[in-house]
């Protein structure tokens, strides 16, 4: 239920922060104190290795000692460490805490600068009410900042303010995105981040509420949830369709976004890639980014890896026939030259035998009969020579 | 004489600082906001906002608030 602050319950409310802002010093204690107990521990350590070294020394056990002296110098660089958290637990500035009236007048400065304090009674919830935003040509609407008074102690600083987007205009890209830098009602805030811890921690609640807005009118391109060129929705690189987050695809080939029916993913690596940047592999017709199409070092032909890790180039296929065909044309020149060295070189290629057949009939086609000699001439002439 | 000081940029902190006598507020933020432009700024002087012509007074209470920062995504 909304209040209007005025009177007496503008007292109980700057009382209630007050006392939140004891939790929050004693938040700092006890931080110190976790630091401190931290380094008394490993000192105490230090005490122990101390007296067992002594002894060692004493009785001349060098073997142990050697063990402790380890020992020692591992601790040592424990208690250069917890040193330096205690010395910066302790060295944290003091915050002084503001009587209830500082409060007070913090609250009424609050409304002055607002307009209007709300207060949430049930929820012990302060807020304000920005003017509606408008950064860079895109309207955001107005943003109740929400302070909740009772998680003013947590040491969780997210848990103590919230954004409220009054008129919500988020991004097509994010729902949970009102504002470049809220996103699920939490303020990234940036280069404001110590100076409204620091506000908080000393109960300036007006000057926690105009930080927290001067970072909602403000935008910084660099570090946004979603940036303002893209707060519609981005469009496809390829058919140019507005598209939310959940519809766009980015192509890890060429840094675009698309739509979903612009885009599809490599048979190979399933990087999502745009429809453009795919190409069929010639081999296996496979549908593979530039990334996984490759070369094949035999003839150059362009493959996918796969085909060319697979040996399936057609290059590849098509030697081994050769080879045969080849050792086929060898083996039977010379079974036709030894079979039928008896005969004189006219009547050689009738001594063929059946096996060699094929391949002499291939080359007594290309042969037709006078070419002959030109199968194996030198053997032919060698055969001639035989006794 | 003595003002105390609220800086809400950077880390943000609250002391007393010395001023001369006569010290305009927008000499006073010159002086300890070098480099700065009073018109990315809100000066309030006892929580009131005041004229650059202003002259502060012993034990005045001066708050300067940046009007902007820039925010950024979570870590």
């Amino acid at each position: 239920m909304e209040n209007e602050l005025s009177g007496r319950r503008l007292w109980q409310v700057a009382g209630a922060i007050r006392d939140q802002l004891y939790a929050i010093r004693l938040n700092r204690f006890r931080e110190a104190q976790g630091q401190v107990q931290s380094l008394s521990s490993d000192l105490a350590e230090l005490e122990s290795i101390r007296r067992r070294l002594s002894l060692c020394v004493a009785r001349g056990w060098t073997a142990a000692a050697s063990g402790l002296m380890e020992e020692a110098a591992r601790l040592f660089r424990s208690l250069n460490y917890s040193s330096l958290e205690a010395e910066k637990a302790i060295g944290k500035p003091e915050v002084a805490i503001p009587n209830v009236r500082d409060v007070l007048e913090e609250l009424l400065q609050a409304e002055e600068e607002f307009e209007k304090l709300r207060y949430y009674r049930e929820d012990q919830i302060l807020a304000i009410v920005t003017d509606s935003i408008e950064l860079e040509g895109v309207y955001l609407g107005d943003f109740e900042v929400q302070l909740h008074i009772r998680a003013l102690g947590d040491t969780n600083h997210r848990s103590i303010y919230r954004i409220v987007a009054l008129d919500p205009h988020p991004s097509m890209r994010n729902e949970a995105v009102t504002h470049p830098h809220v996103s699920e009602e939490r303020l990234c805030a940036g280069d404001a981040g110590a100076a409204i811890d620091t506000a908080l921690a000393g109960g300036r609640i007006c000057d926690f509420f105009m930080l927290v807005r001067s970072v909602l009118t403000n935008y910084n391109r660099d570090s946004a949830y979603v940036t303002l060129e893209d707060w519609d929705g981005a469009t496809c690189h390829d058919c140019g369709s507005v598209m939310g987050e959940d519809d766009s695809y980015y192509c890890t080939s060429c840094d675009y976004e698309f739509c979903g029916e612009c885009s599809s993913c490599c048979s190979r690596c399933d990087e999502t890639t745009c429809l453009g940047c795919l190409e069929p592999c010639p081999v296996c017709e496979d549908r593979v980014c530039g990334g996984c199409m490759t070369t094949c070092p035999e003839c150059g032909r362009a493959l996918c890896r796969r085909c060319r890790d697979e040996a399936r180039c057609p290059c590849l296929e098509e030697e081994p026939e050769n080879e045969e065909e080849t050792d086929d044309n060898d083996s039977g020149g010379i079974r036709s030259t030894t079979e039928g060295g008896e005969a004189d070189g006219a009547g050689s290629d009738t001594g063929l035998d059946e096996a060699a057949a094929p391949a002499g009939a291939e080359a007594s086609e290309e042969g037709a009969g006078e070419d002959r000699a030109s199968v194996h001439p030198d053997r032919l002439g060698e055969t001639a020579l035989l006794p | 004489m003595r003002i105390l000081f609220i800086n809400n940029d950077g880390g943000g902190y609250a002391d007393y600082v010395e001023a001369a006598a006569g010290t305009t507020v927008d000499k006073f933020f010159s002086q300890q906001m070098a480099g700065g432009k009073a018109e990315d700024y809100l000066i309030r002087v006892n929580r009131q906002p005041v004229p650059r012509d202003y002259v502060l007074q012993e034990g005045d209470r001066v708050t300067i608030t940046p009007t902007k920062i820039e925010g950024a995504v979570a870590a």
